[in-house]
């Protein structure tokens, strides 16, 4: 700090504490919430904890019967968001790698074209064309299907340029000091480039997995079947109730189950994801 | 585009790009040109036979007061959205980056959001917005609002402004902190020996220097907004009550995935993708900018 | 034992460059020969083509009597040295001097002893397991050359590797690699820009210019003779001072001064006169020309002289004279210079007139 002013100083950490509370209070709220029975709620939202403690949670994820009209139990759609999310990430991930790999470290023919056309994807979310692509997949078959869940999604713009940038940065000696050391491609990918892309490929691992969880839209397009809901479309099923009670200590519980993954990814790997999310838009 | 002159070898480089660039292609480029094609189409009643119209369908789209009314409510929602949650993060680093201590402790707790799935954090401020049990609804009691978003318009409208702003401050602030934090601390110094404050030195200094990551920050957020609410909306509003959250990416989906009018869905993903197409060159030239400096 | 032969290699880029034109070259077995030239006169291009790293346009290479032109740059058997090192990051000292003998498939023992040998040659058996970043400038160059010599190499190549150094590590360096090159015994090619470098460490030098060899020779027959008016103005320092002559047939001609001699084997005309600036002697008596000092740099051993010629036209030359001369700006000296010290150049060819005719001989000819 460039002067003393101990006064400012309190200032601001009483606004940033002021501003936690206030990003931190609906999920204070839904955690409250899932300790107490659901009679409760009848009366208003509750703001300090009930006595079911952590029982909720233990009944959802031990139950092998779903609750309301959600046909999966929790644990299974778990599952399939790990999968989902996983397939995700790494698929992207690798498929990124090689590419930019191929982009940066090879003269071939075709090669500006087939960056434009990595690029044109950029500017083509799946929102924006949610019918044709679901026809592709309809008749390509993958409907109901991990593979269907997850191979349109691995295709990544943002993941190829981070890593064209980052190999753009090795120096040109360091490729032709291995070539001397009589190292192929082949080679020099795995013993020299993957080591160095350690960092870059942790910050990818914490945004994409985020991505691949979150995924909602999709998995709604082309899951009909059940057996195939992730947590996060399992929570709009639950929501979904027209008539009847809605339970909201379960929608609650469930809803931080959701999230939680994601979460501790990111406050786990905070220092990889914080540098790959301001570098992925450079 | 810069490069290594690295390995000579012609098939491997194919072969390395080769999955990307098949997922490209059937999965991206592929349904983009049918959309294209089929938003010069019209299907009829019984889905027969198709025949092509040109550009009525997108005629018809312009002449569509609902449709009309969509681009409205999209660009309402999109600025309130963008410009509370660049607000907000702003002040928020402003105050962070004048701490020395804690700093991690700080970020840890304002970034989690961001991992947060948006249909999450529909869920968590539906339960809040809860026109019988929510706690913004006894809230507003006290000041004699009835506050219903499920019948109530602009209601349904703050609430998921609400909620998709809460999720975008996190990235905002990531941002804006890091541009505050790389202002050369000398400017700060030569200031502050010139008698301003930290406000002043904010407003003349900080302030305009950042002006380049604001300017990023507001397409993205503006992207964000458009595309990424889909599912805040999906699960709080279905975009009513009588469309007035339906956005343009909502509009797409109800048209074509529940309403089956091809047609007209493919015709709303062509000017969704010239949008997108604009806002990515928009973001392009600004980034070749920030490369110039 | 190793030699190599360079015969009519050429490069020329897409877009029409000659980086190098139709170059000769042979280099001996354990010889150590410098490629010296400015900035784009084509010695990188060169040492990267005899690397594999850049395709020879045409003409041939061989190493040891078999063409490489088509072999990668692994298959060659060389190594090389580069300007920043080139150390990989996340590789212990270790592991970057043994990654290019499990390359190629050097059992491990055999690994580990020519490490451990060149660790201690080169004083870096304290930092094996330190990864590059946790090293000094100097110690990282150590590390590069430890990874040219465990491959025992038939050639070492160096790219300007002491550019990055300061001053002093240097002159240490350059000593070290001299002493290296010595015992090891290795045919070595040697790139730099710096003028001293080349003429302390090589046995054999090849002034480049523009893509061309200019002159080879050992650095004292190049500096002695200098082919050119390129070689004879960039080996040196400070630089040869040239002057505007004419020869006429009682002798040269510049400004108001004459050096007579027989010029017969000259073709009469202007020429370009080259003088050293330690060969220029400050004489009391009958000087040649004189000359008024402009400006003077103490050097310590040595003062520089920068004077300009007391004629109508005067021309600018540095003197260097011996360090306590007692010599102030503003005074005016009389110059002589041995006839067997001075050099004349062709002025449009730039050719050295006394190296095209076997000049030693002929001087007495010509200043009879």
């Amino acid at each position: 700090m460039v002067e003393r002013r101990p006064l400012f100083k309190l200032f601001c950490h009483v606004i940033l504490i002021f501003g936690i509370l206030a990003i931190a209070l609906p999920v204070w709220l839904a955690l409250v919430a899932t300790t107490h029975e659901n009679n409760v709620f009848a009366t208003g939202t509750p703001l300090w904890f009930g006595d079911l403690g952590l029982s909720v949670f233990w009944d959802l994820l031990s139950s092998d019967s779903s609750f309301n009209n959600s046909a999966l139990p929790i644990t299974h759609m778990l599952f399939n968001s790990f999968v989902m999310a996983l397939t995700i990430t790494l698929g992207k991930l690798s498929i990124s790698i090689l590419s930019a790999y191929a982009v940066v470290f090879f003269r071939f023919p075709g090669r500006m074209l087939a960056f434009w056309m990595i690029f044109f994807t950029l500017m083509l979310p799946v929102e924006v064309r949610i019918m044709p692509t679901f026809e592709v997949i309809t008749n390509l078959n993958m409907l109901n299907s991990f593979s269907g869940l997850t191979i349109p999604l691995i295709a990544s713009a943002t993941a190829t340029f981070l890593f064209r940038q980052f190999f753009l940065t090795i120096p040109q000696e360091l490729i032709e000091a291995a070539r001397i050391d009589g190292a192929g491609p082949i080679k020099f990918f795995f013993d020299i480039l993957l080591p160095l892309s350690r960092t870059n490929i942790a910050a990818l691992f914490v945004i994409t997995f985020i991505y691949g969880w979150n995924q909602y839209l999709w998995p709604l397009l082309i899951t009909t079947d059940a057996q195939y809901y992730t947590i996060v479309m399992g929570i709009k099923q639950m929501l979904g109730v027209v008539d009847g009670i809605v339970e909201w200590n379960k929608i609650m519980a469930t809803t931080i189950i959701a999230m939680l993954p994601p979460v501790v990814v990111v406050i786990a790997m905070q220092k990889a994801f914080v540098k790959g999310l301001v570098d992925t838009e450079k | 585009m810069s490069s290594h002159v690295g390995f000579k070898n012609k098939w491997l480089p194919i072969a390395l790009i080769a999955p990307q660039l098949l997922i490209t292609l059937v999965f991206f480029i592929w349904p983009a040109g049918q959309a294209i094609v089929q938003s010069t189409q019209l299907e009829d009643a019984f889905g027969l036979s198709t025949e092509f119209v040109g550009l009525e369908n997108f005629v018809s789209l312009f002449n569509d007061s609902n449709y009309l009314a969509s681009f409205f409510t999209t660009l309402q929602f999109s600025i309130t959205v963008a410009v509370l949650a660049l607000v907000s993060a702003l002040i928020l680093s402003a105050f962070a980056e004048h701490i020395t201590r804690g700093t991690t402790f700080y970020r840890t707790f304002l970034i989690w959001p961001y991992a947060v799935a948006p249909v999450v954090a529909g869920s968590l401020w539906l339960f809040l917005f809860d026109p019988t049990i929510g706690v913004v609804s006894e809230m507003l009691q006290w000041v004699n609002v009835d506050w219903d978003p499920v019948l109530n318009g602009s209601h349904a409208m703050w609430m998921v402004v609400i909620t998709s702003t809460w999720k975008q401050i996190s990235y905002n602030f990531l941002f804006f902190l890091a541009a505050l934090q790389s202002v050369p601390k000398s400017l700060h110094e030569a200031a502050a020996i010139d008698g301003s404050g930290p406000i002043k030195r904010f407003m003349t200094i900080s302030f305009p220097l950042i002006s380049p990551t604001s300017f990023f920050l507001l397409v993205v957020n503006f992207v964000y907004a458009f595309f990424d609410t889909f599912a805040v909306i999906h699960a709080m509003t279905q975009g009513g009550p009588s469309n007035s959250t339906s956005t343009l990416v909502y509009k797409v989906y109800n048209d074509g995935f529940i309403g089956l009018n091809l047609g007209s869905s493919a015709a709303q993903s062509v000017i969704l993708m010239a949008l997108v197409a604009l806002l990515t060159v928009v973001q392009f030239k600004y980034v070749e900018k920030k490369v110039a400096y | 034992m190793s030699t190599l032969t360079l015969t009519n290699i050429a490069k020329s880029y897409a877009n029409g460059y000659q980086a190098v034109q139709q170059l000769d070259l042979d280099i001996n077995d354990a010889e150590m020969v410098v490629l010296v030239g400015p900035s784009g006169c084509g010695k990188s291009t060169l040492l990267r083509m005899i690397a594999g790293l850049e395709e020879i346009t045409s003409g041939e290479l061989v190493i040891d009597g078999q063409v490489v032109n088509h072999l990668e740059p692994g298959e060659r058997d060389i190594a090389m040295v580069f300007q920043n090192y080139a150390l990989y990051p996340h590789m212990t000292v270790y592991n970057n001097m043994a990654y290019g003998l499990r390359n190629r498939k050097t059992p491990k023992d055999e690994i580990h002893r020519l490490v451990t040998e060149a660790a201690e040659m080169l004083e870096l058996s304290e930092l094996l397991d330190r990864k590059p970043k946790e090293l000094s400038g100097g110690q990282r160059q150590r590390v590069a050359m430890g990874r040219a010599i465990v491959r025992e190499p038939k050639v070492f190549l160096f790219d300007e590797p002491l550019s990055n150094l300061d001053a002093k590590l240097r002159v240490q360096m350059r000593i070290q690699i001299k002493k290296l090159q010595r015992r090891l015994a290795t045919t070595s090619i040697y790139v730099t820009h710096d003028q001293v470098e080349a003429m302390t460490l090589a046995d054999k030098l090849v002034v480049l210019n523009k893509g061309n060899v200019e002159q080879v020779g050992t650095p004292l027959e190049i500096y002695d003779n200098p082919a050119s008016l390129f070689v004879a103005t960039f080996i040196g320092s400070p630089a040869m001072n040239i002057l505007d002559a004419i020869v006429k047939p009682e002798g040269i001609e510049f400004g108001t001064s004459l050096l007579p001699g027989n010029t017969q084997l000259i073709n009469l005309g202007d020429v370009k006169l080259g003088l050293r600036p330690e060969h220029l002697q400050i004489v009391e008596h009958n000087p040649l020309f004189e000359v008024e000092v402009d400006l003077i740099e103490a050097l310590g051993a040595d003062l520089l002289l920068y004077c300009n010629t007391l004629d109508a036209q005067p021309q600018a030359l540095v003197v260097r004279v011996q360090g306590h001369a007692v010599i102030h700006i503003g005074d005016k000296l009389g110059l002589d210079i041995n006839l067997q010290d001075l050099h004349l150049f062709d002025p449009i060819t730039a050719k050295n007139l006394y190296f095209d005719s076997n000049l030693l001989q002929k001087k007495e000819v010509i200043y009879a």
